[in-house]
């Protein structure tokens, strides 16, 4: 018999069932006996010191328990996941439209609301600031350490040489814009005292770990006073890693010690949650007549808002990545980060790299274009190989897939004739290719898994990693079945609590596969090995003779079966034996040169080119995705299902990043403003997986989740522009955007 | 007064329309069907978006209005949604309106004790602005039958391919007489403060043998009545050739003439 979910086969999600009948209960869905409900007050002021917060008649208003301000946070009132400037809520200043205030707490969500409403804040306006170049050469400070977050540098060889050595040089700046995440489930979460004694916070989220700390900070409590569990979370995208609704509950609950609930609405996860940060970059890229390029000069402006959230993160990835997958010997790359009064901005699903390589994924077209080269053969020339250097000096030593996914996608274009378009609409194909460091940015970013044997014989992994909605339970589940020669089903899954599980680190960067997954298989190796060794010493066969197989031990000879992992469970009861293996993994990468950016940032890179087919109507600008051919090198599918998964989602969302997705600070309100894709905007996808073995990867695993996303708006940008004959330089080409380029082209403006 | 909802509950909850009462008027059978009366339709405001989309008579004699019945938001509002609470409500944007100009509709306003009768063009005032009295009620919404002799377009233009609001929408009808053109009718929605026809361009046509040229020729002087009725604003770079280019195609297509 063999059993199920092993690694490589497409099972369906483990939670998937639950999810589709409904019956998963994410935080709003949590209730409790005595439950108070929480409601946020926001500045609607973008830039303004605070004189006076006046609660005195919302706090007698029918309803109220209590309000909150700065003034009853015990503990520090300053987070962030890596600069430590956001207040939990906000003390002498607000810093944009949306920074919390004042937190009520009342026996109904309605006498919470309306009690908001007679909270008198008394404001002195500041001047408000929403340009980030604005933001570097102004006297009016956001932050008191200065409007600029961060600059990080990518510098190798002599940028000046190179350009002297080349023979074509194109110039472009590109501009992308704010987007937000737009997940399902709007930021949720239930708290309560637990059994012992526990301040405990349930809610949405992608870093369950991470919240705890941020909870124990700003209460100034003892760690083990606090509990963090992960409800069961609609998606993040990233804006999940900041924290949301922890705080505010925990404080509540650490004053009032009953459960408090806070469910933001839609409109409130757009006003109060991260955005992608929109970038201006500056690309300069020299080649030689023969197609290779020899210099690049790039830099990045970007906006991260009133907080710095991830904006290093991404000011450091942008800045890393600003090559794109190719070889580069001459490279100067700048990115700095202003601090505005606009949303901040965080995370999102790729880390600026889905602006980035907008970016260089343009280049090389215009390149090609200038050079008259296919735009596959420009990029199979400067593509990465096995060994060659990046930008930051680090040598490729494996799984270097990016050739493997031109060519595939070069093998459909080949077979696939552009689409001849109907009166009046032109086609065009583009492509674009993309490579992503996989996990955090030259820094210990560890996970530890842990995985027992209980005496009924019965399995269980305990994990920190979130299940967001990208599969990791599944993946997961499957790595530890492989490893230990049982089924998916044999598994008993404890995620996400921090009063009982190891620390996995966040769901981002696509990470947990790669980090969690090695931290999972060696968790399940060390348990197989103490199962097998007490096996064989009741049993008195050399531990080299056995093995476990479908749940049973067996004798490696003749695969006879000697013994049940039940009896090896009471059989360690009667001895008084516990059985638990503990998994940690740390990836292999160096601090980087703060200067030049040289180091091993990443132990390993994700692969991806995408070939998109467009029909564009130049009457109305309106554009049509035809089809899009999606490879990508993950290294090892652990799933192949969840990996095409991966690659729809990425895809979908490439093309709202493409044609439509644009937050207007101010403007957008809800998704009745901000488009995402619908099912009749995303078109066929044929996804390939290119598997490339990354030695390192738990079965030679790498990541997808964000590299997904990355190539889809760039190529379909480029068969736009092959479409019409233009060069789009700004995201997203929204109707008015490619009308102005066409109307451009054929000379009326 | 509450039909759909799918209007008046988001103006509620984003606080723009307070009410202290609703009257729920969704389950007066007698003001949701789609009648015949001889060459009339007679529509009951109370019909949702998704039975004109599907309706029979709508599909025979009406084709133009099912379209845009059909091009309304998704399923979901298209089930609840009706007709009346699109005229109502009067957004710029509504869909079925351009449809119901080009035929002509007339409304029949209710109150205790009287009624009238009007063309929606002159219901309409201005965005979200009617000629409704507080007392009074949309009771039916009529127009002559089209037989199979006129030909009809219905585009809409939007961000995305479904579930959004229109940027332009489109209601063309065409007859001919021979080599002739008998009769046409445009409106464009989302583009003129109040719902109109493009009587300008409408008189190019009429009595012309069709030509590419003459198309040309309406679509530019639509495009400039728009421009003449909503005055320059930021979005008129966009709109003034996309309105163009969209009425070109709609005309191209009841008039059987190849671009």
């Amino acid at each position: 018999m063999a059993l199920k979910g092993k690694v490589g086969e497409s099972i369906p999600r483990i939670d998937g069932l639950n999810k589709v009948l409904g019956r998963a209960l994410f935080a709003a869905d949590l209730r409790m006996e005595g439950l108070l409900h929480m409601k946020v007050l926001r500045s609607d002021r973008p830039h303004a010191r605070i004189r006076e917060i006046n609660t005195e008649r919302a706090a007698g208003m029918e309803g109220v328990v209590r309000i909150f301000t700065h003034k009853d946070i015990p503990g520090k009132n300053r987070i962030g996941i890596i600069n430590k400037d956001h207040p939990v809520l906000a003390e002498q200043k607000v810093r944009f439209v949306g920074d919390a205030i004042a937190l009520v707490v009342a026996h109904s969500e309605r006498e919470a609301e309306r009690a908001l409403g007679e909270i008198r804040v008394e404001y002195e306006d500041l001047h408000p600031i929403f340009d980030p170049e604005e933001a570097l050469n102004s006297a009016a400070l956001i932050h008191e350490s200065g409007n600029l977050l961060c600059q990080r540098a990518v510098v190798k060889g002599d940028v000046e040489k190179g350009f002297s050595e080349a023979d074509l040089v194109i110039e472009r700046t590109y501009s992308t814009s704010m987007l937000e995440h737009t997940y399902l489930e709007p930021d949720a979460g239930v708290a309560w005292i637990d059994e012992e004694g526990r301040i405990t916070v349930c809610a949405s989220t992608q870093n369950p770990h991470y919240d705890h700390s941020e909870i124990v900070t700003s209460l100034g409590l003892d760690p083990s006073k606090v509990r963090m569990i992960q409800a069961t979370t609609g998606g993040g995208f990233g804006s999940k890693l900041d924290i949301t609704v922890q705080c505010f509950l925990a404080l509540a609950v650490y004053y009032l010690r009953r459960p408090v609930r806070l469910v933001y609405t839609r409109e409130e996860a757009y006003l109060a949650t991260a955005k992608r940060h929109p970038l201006i970059m500056k690309y300069k890229t020299g080649v030689r007549q023969d197609g290779r390029i020899v210099a690049m000069e790039v830099d990045i402006l970007g906006d991260t808002g009133a907080y710095g959230s991830y904006g290093i993160a991404v000011a450091g990835r942008v800045a890393l990545h600003a090559t794109g997958p190719y070889n580069v010997p001459h490279v100067k790359v700048r990115a700095r980060m202003a601090y505005t009064n606009h949303a901040f901005c965080g995370a999102m699903r790729g880390f600026g790299i889905p602006q980035v390589a907008f970016a260089h994924e343009s280049q090389m077209d215009l390149l090609a274009e200038e050079l008259g080269m296919d735009p596959f053969r420009i990029r199979l020339l400067n593509a990465f190989d096995l060994g060659s250097e990046t930008a930051t000096g680090q040598i490729l030593k494996d799984s270097v897939g990016i050739k493997d996914c031109l060519l595939r996608v070069q093998e459909h274009s080949k077979k696939m004739k552009v689409e001849k378009a109907a009166s009046g609409r032109l086609s065009g194909r583009g492509i674009a290719a993309m490579w992503y460091g996989i996990g955090n940015t030259g820094m210990k970013n560890p996970a530890s898994a842990r995985a027992e044997l209980n005496h009924q014989g019965i399995f269980t992994l305990f994990t920190g990693a979130a299940e967001i909605g990208q599969g990791s339970d599944t993946v997961l589940c499957q790595i530890a079945a492989s490893e230990m020669g049982i089924g998916l089903e044999d598994i008993r899954l404890i995620r996400g609590d921090t009063a009982i599980t190891p620390d996995a680190g966040a769901t981002s960067a696509s990470r947990q596969t790669y980090i969690s997954g090695n931290a999972v298989r060696e968790a399940a190796a060390r348990l197989r090995v103490m199962i097998l060794e007490n096996a064989s010493e009741f049993l008195d066969v050399p531990v080299t003779e056995l093995t476990i197989e479908d749940a049973l031990i067996k004798s490696i000879k003749d695969g006879e079966i000697l013994t049940s992992l039940e009896d090896v469970g009471a059989r360690c009861k009667r001895e008084g034996k516990q059985l638990i293996g503990e998994g940690f993994f740390d990836p292999p990468t160096t601090t980087l040169n703060p200067e030049t950016g040289q180091g091993i940032p990443y132990a390993t890179y994700a692969f991806a080119c995408h070939m998109v087919d467009v029909r564009v109507d130049p009457t109305t600008g309106e554009v049509d995705v035809l089809r899009v051919v999606a490879a990508h090198d993950v290294g090892k599918a652990i799933n192949p299902t969840n990996v095409v998964g991966q690659i729809a989602s990425g895809v979908a969302m490439g093309i709202g990043c493409a044609l439509m997705e644009e937050f207007v600070p101010g403007q957008t309100r809800s998704m009745r403003e901000y488009l995402i894709p619908t099912v009749k905007d995303v078109p066929v996808i044929i996804p390939i997986i290119v598997e490339s073995p990354e030695h390192t990867g738990p079965f030679g695993a790498k990541g997808v989740g964000e590299p997904a996303l990355i190539p889809t708006a760039p190529a379909i940008i480029n068969a736009i522009n092959r479409a019409l004959g233009v060069k789009i330089v700004d995201l997203p080409a929204k109707l008015e955007r490619v009308m102005k380029m066409v109307l451009k082209g054929s000379g009326a403006v | 007064m509450i039909a759909g909802g799918t209007d008046l509950m988001i103006a509620i909850r984003e606080g723009e329309l307070r009410a202290e009462l609703l009257v729920d008027i969704s389950r007066i059978p007698e003001l949701r069907l789609i009648r015949e009366e001889g060459n009339q339709i007679c529509i009951g405001p109370l019909v949702t978006h998704g039975e004109l989309a599907s309706s029979g008579p709508i599909k025979k004699g009406a084709s133009v209005l099912g379209r845009a019945a059909n091009s309304v938001g998704s399923p979901q509002i298209r089930n609840m949604g009706t007709i009346g609470g699109n005229i109502i409500n009067a957004s710029p944007a509504a869909d079925t309106i351009p449809a119901l100009v080009v035929l002509g509709a007339q409304l029949v306003l209710k109150r205790k004790g009287g009624e009238r009768n009007l063309p929606i063009t002159d219901f309409c005032l201005g965005p979200y602005e009617t000629v409704i009295g507080p007392q009074e009620l949309l009771t039916e919404i009529t127009f002559a039958k089209l037989d199979n002799t006129w030909k009809s377009s219905f585009i809409k233009l939007a961000r995305r391919k479904a579930l959004a609001i229109s940027r332009i929408n489109i209601a063309v009808l065409a007859k001919m007489d021979g080599m002739r053109v008998q009769e046409v009718r445009v409106s464009v929605g989302s583009s003129t403060p109040a719902p109109c026809r493009m009587e300008k361009a409408e008189a190019v046509i009429r009595g012309a043998v069709p030509s590419a040229a003459v198309i040309e020729e309406a679509s530019r002087i639509v495009a400039e009545e728009m421009v003449a009725r909503s005055g320059l604003r930021p979005s008129t770079e966009y709109k003034r050739p996309a309105v163009q280019g969209l009425v070109k195609k709609a005309l191209q297509e009841v008039l059987n003439i190849g671009s």
